[in-house]
């Protein structure tokens, strides 16, 4: 894309109505071009009055009961109750998935990517979690892309280590031959970073905890699943699966 | 007002339910109401509203000051989610026609004082719009349309819509700095 075209994406970054590549194409060019981060703060201003304009509706009879409700609900009880990867005394945390993973990512030395394979009753990192000074610092939910299925969760935990990043993933597509799930880092300048590799098992779940410690500082923008043709791609080849804004 | 936010937010990360609360209940009015002035159906406005404090909730960390005002980002937050509403429902066809939005509105009782002030001069600035210019606005800002699509819409070169939303959206700035102007010296509101 030339620098010219780039620039004639803001109103279409501003209304979200462009691909995930798009976005992170223009959000790259945003850093660097002073022009579109003025003209970007000018239509936040000349638009900030705009929705007062609206007419005062009543909401909803009961509404506030209900989304209160489903809000509390939502952070209490996680969504794949299918097959849950539930340790049974674990109800000190409100982020219940991510317990298993956390005592796993106990058991990994920080400086290596590891992966594992779930199994079906998620016994293999059955050990309790440990009462720690772990910090969740951004918690996200992957969307899917087009033509593919799957979802996943991805949060990142500050430890007295350093930065980990736990990403669990399920209903996704089976692998084939050497293929794996490759999860990816993007900073403000658009640079991807290898940030865990996980394979799934019969149901289609996956998990990875990684450590960040890459050299210098990144302001991370957005984490994406791709799927790879082999496990050691260093940048992408494959298609995203997943992506989140961070 | 806006302090008091922040100070609500950094208790709602310490999950504290109660702050949440207060939160929805100082924002239902003026979110819903703007969920609905987007996609004019309840339901749907009842469910973004749900995805906005269902995000404040469970993302840790979703809004820091660096976004400027609370107030503002959260109702940038409702537009996104009315937005992706808009397009997930299918019948996204575009009418120029406006429903009542733009038009003035009759009196309403139990208001925030701000917001009804406000409403008032927006809407006489808007009023005084051309009426492509309304229309553009109308299109961009709350419906949230490509720029391809206004340009298909209107009729126009892709190349001249910016330009266009540009001067609506200054034009529209313009307008509402000289209507407060004026009421700061003669406005009488009783």
């Amino acid at each position: 894309m030339t620098e010219h075209k780039t620039c004639e994406c803001l109103l279409d970054y501003f209304n979200d109505t462009l691909t995930d590549e798009e976005k992170s194409q223009f959000e790259h060019h945003l850093a660097t071009c002073k022009d579109c981060r003025d003209e970007l703060q000018e239509l936040n201003m000349l638009t900030a009055d705009l929705p007062f304009s609206a007419e005062l509706t009543e909401p909803n009879e009961g509404m506030k009961d209900r989304i209160l409700a489903s809000v509390f609900e939502e952070s209490e009880v996680p969504e794949e109750t299918e097959t849950p990867i539930v340790i049974k005394e674990s109800k000190r945390r409100n982020y219940r998935w991510l317990q298993p993973l956390l005592a796993a990512s106990l058991l990994l030395s920080l400086s290596a990517n590891a992966y594992f394979y779930l199994n079906q009753n998620g016994q293999e990192i059955s050990n309790p979690p440990r009462e720690g000074t772990d910090e969740i610092v951004k918690q996200v939910q992957l969307a899917v892309s087009e033509g593919y299925e799957g979802t996943a969760e991805a949060a990142m935990i500050k430890k007295e280590e350093g930065m980990a990043l736990v990403v669990q993933a399920s209903n996704l597509k089976p692998l084939t031959g050497n293929e794996a799930y490759q999860v990816w880092l993007i900073d403000e300048a658009g640079e991807k970073f290898r940030a865990g590799t996980f394979r799934t098992n019969t149901e289609g779940k996956g998990a990875v905890t990684y450590s960040v410690n890459y050299e210098g500082e990144h302001n991370w923008t957005t984490i994406a699943v791709t799927l790879e043709p082999t496990p050691d791609s260093q940048q992408p080849k494959g298609d995203i699966v997943l992506a989140s804004q961070l | 007002m806006s302090e008091h936010d922040i100070e609500l937010y950094a208790r709602l990360q310490a999950k504290d339910k109660r702050a949440l609360e207060i939160l929805y209940d100082r924002y239902e009015k003026l979110l819903f109401s703007f969920a609905y002035r987007m996609t004019g159906r309840r339901d749907l406005s009842e469910e973004i509203v749900q995805d906005v404090f269902l995000k404040l909730w469970t993302k840790p960390g979703i809004y820091d000051d660096t976004k400027g005002k609370f107030s503002s980002w959260i109702l940038t937050v409702t537009r996104y989610a009315a937005i992706d509403c808009l397009r997930k429902k299918d019948d996204n066809h575009v009418e120029l026609e406006d429903r009542d939005a733009l038009k003035s509105s009759g009196p309403s009782v139990e208001e925030v004082a701000e917001w009804k002030e406000k409403r008032h001069e927006i809407r006489t600035a808007i009023n005084q719009l051309a009426e492509e210019q309304k229309q553009i606005v109308e299109l961009f800002y709350f419906k949230g349309l490509s720029q391809q699509k206004i340009a298909d819409t209107f009729e126009i070169p892709l190349g001249t819509v910016k330009g266009r939303i540009r001067l609506a959206l200054k034009h529209l700035h313009k307008k509402i700095g000289g209507i407060k102007e004026g009421r700061d010296h003669s406005y009488d509101r009783t």
